[in-house]
């Protein structure tokens, strides 16, 4: 579990009704992959946050966030 | 308009991820068996076991049918990526180094020990020592990949 980071990525698969194994093979990582880093357990490069971001057309921060940062 | 994107963005290979982690799954459960002909190579050679032999003959069966399956099922191109250490999948990619770091780091400490306990005037089969570090490093590469792998529902 990363320490620092927190991710959104659940809420907005839930909000767009898209699985983790559909969001995988849309940005071109494994299901795996989406699921490790939706739990916290793996944190991802910038290449696939950037990816995600354009996936869901919001921005990085929208998905990933600095713990600290939340109120 | 996100369906649209979606449709863009999937990649024609994107079954080479999945190959991937199969590959590494297999590769680290090869390791295992691998890991368990040499602790009996070592059982053999330090403690005489008497059904040394029948062990080791199970084992041995045992990791050429896992060779033989990952051997059949994977791609060159995965094969290149796991010896080089550069896989498609990111996750992958991770869990491999990891898997190395992990058993780089035991076996350095498995490796001190050894020297540790062989300095002395005690005489013990090189060829034990060698199983028994073959398997420290298999074991320590294995069992991090195999933890990243569990499964893991949505």
């Amino acid at each position: 579990m990363n320490e620092q980071l927190d991710n959104h990525i659940h809420k907005l698969r839930t909000q767009r009704k898209v699985s983790q194994q559909e969001l995988a093979d849309a940005i071109g990582v494994s299901r795996k992959t989406i699921s490790t880093v939706e739990t916290g357990r793996f944190t991802p490069s910038v290449v696939i946050a950037l990816k995600m971001a354009r996936f869901f057309e919001v921005p990085v921060e929208s998905i990933f966030s600095l713990l600290d940062d939340q109120p | 308009m996100l369906l649209k994107r979606k449709q863009k963005m999937t990649s024609k290979a994107i079954s080479l991820y999945e190959r991937e982690q199969q590959y590494l799954k297999r590769n680290a459960v090869c390791s295992l068996i691998m890991a368990a002909v040499l602790v009996v190579i070592c059982l053999d050679k330090w403690f005489n076991v008497a059904f040394a032999n029948w062990l080791y003959a199970a084992t041995i069966l045992a990791a050429l049918v896992c060779m033989l399956v990952t051997i059949r099922d994977c791609f060159g191109s995965v094969k290149a990526a796991f010896w080089y250490g550069e896989f498609q999948d990111e996750f992958a990619n991770h869990l491999h180094q990891r898997g190395c770091k992990s058993a780089f780091l035991t076996i350095s400490v498995a490796l001190g020990a050894t020297f540790g306990a062989t300095s002395g005037d005690k005489l013990v089969s090189g060829q034990g020592i060698s199983a028994a570090l073959g398997a420290v490093l298999l074991i320590a590469y294995a069992l991090p990949v195999l933890k990243g792998l569990r499964a893991e529902n949505e």
